[in-house]
């Protein structure tokens, strides 16, 4: 999993999306839609502890948050569609349906850069897709995840949308702001009238998880290198999957040979592709005409 | 920076109670959050101190910004 990149991931699409797509999205239903998988799953995952009691842990976190069963379907290309669907059917809404769509997406091939990787073709085929780039280290609880995370090729990973959202520093701006994100969506109109915001409040607002993002990994770094107290033996680590020293996820619904992997992914590939283009036929095509 | 270009502009001119604002967010969550951890680096109170850092920049130090030039414009 990424601790900052699906926040900073929303910044770099808006930077992309404007010039290529020629319908409305929404920066508001993107942000959303990134953080759409892991919004009411993450909880078990490293569980709820009141005092010395823990509540409601997975015991196997890996298989609890990418697997089936589990919540792993959260975190699957046709989920994201489904989701992105009941918005149109209920909001009528293209900008916001489109935005969560794309957001969620992004989510989901995201986390396909850590060892456990995510369910992309599921329900079709629960083959997990993974770079294997650095240690899913869930199960090493919420501060070992974090040392582990930044003492890896996480951190890095972290870092580089960073980078890739500085790199289109226009949409930081008022004007920005202004002209692209408020007219694409009625919900700034909402919030400044029902809470009364000014503009520097929403224009805040909506720099705010980027801000969030990138402090989120200078203050765990920090922390995880200069403060945390097992940083003698939890050290960097930059190699591909590190960190070595962390109890690692076993492999999971990973197919054996290359041959099941191709024939799992050609499975996969045309599942999801058969049911989108029923799904846009049947029902899809009819909400997009009605919504606005 | 591209202010007679049509397109849009980079936004140079940031109110300084804006930027005073932003700065205060960002030593919060570094600095706070390498020492608190969870409390502030979370998806909720992060994002909600940044807003509240700028709002109440804004508010204090408001007063000390820069008049805007006749002509100039506003992309900030």
């Amino acid at each position: 999993m990424s601790w900052a990149a699906h926040e900073l991931e929303s910044y770099f699409l808006q930077e992309h999306l404007k010039h290529r797509l020629k319908t409305k999205v929404s920066y508001l239903a993107i942000l959303l839609g990134c953080l759409l998988p892991d919004l009411f799953t993450k909880l078990p995952v490293y569980g709820l502890k009141i005092g010395d009691m823990t509540l409601i842990k997975a015991a196997e976190p890996w298989k609890y948050h990418r697997g089936w069963p589990g919540v792993g379907a959260t975190h699957s290309l046709l989920f994201i569609v489904l989701f992105a669907l009941v918005i149109l059917a209920w909001k009528k809404n293209r900008a916001w349906a489109l935005g969560l769509l794309l957001g969620g997406w992004a989510h989901v091939l995201t986390d396909c850069f850590d060892s456990v990787g995510t369910m992309l073709f599921f329900p079709f085929t629960t083959q997990h897709y993974s770079t294997g780039m650095w240690a899913y280290a869930a199960q090493a609880g919420r501060y070992g995840d974090a040392s582990a995370y930044f003492s890896s090729f996480g951190g890095v990973w972290d870092f580089l949308w960073l980078c890739l959202a500085l790199g289109g520093p226009k949409v930081f701006t008022r004007k920005f702001f202004r002209e692209e994100i408020v007219p694409n969506d009625s919900a700034w109109a909402w919030l400044q009238n029902r809470f009364r915001m000014s503009e520097t409040a929403m224009l805040a607002l909506y720099r705010a998880y980027f801000v969030y993002g990138g402090c989120r990994i200078f203050g765990w770094f920090i922390w995880s290198r200069l403060i945390n107290p097992e940083r003698g033996t939890q050290t960097l680590d930059w190699s591909w999957g590190g960190p070595d020293w962390v109890d690692k996820a076993p492999d999971f619904q990973t197919a054996d040979t290359w041959a099941g992997f191709i024939g799992q992914t050609a499975i996969g590939i045309a599942g999801v592709s058969v049911s989108m283009w029923l799904i846009w036929r049947l029902v899809g095509r009819r909400l997009w005409a009605r919504a606005h | 920076m591209g202010r007679a270009n049509t397109g849009i502009h980079y936004g140079a001119s940031v109110p300084r109670s804006e930027k005073i604002g932003y700065a205060i967010a960002v030593v919060i969550l570094v600095i706070g959050g390498a020492f608190v951890k969870t409390a502030i680096l979370n998806w909720i109170s992060g994002p909600a101190i940044v807003v509240a850092s700028v709002v109440i920049s804004t508010r204090l130090f408001g007063r000390y910004d820069r008049e805007p030039v006749a002509g100039e414009g506003s992309d900030s």
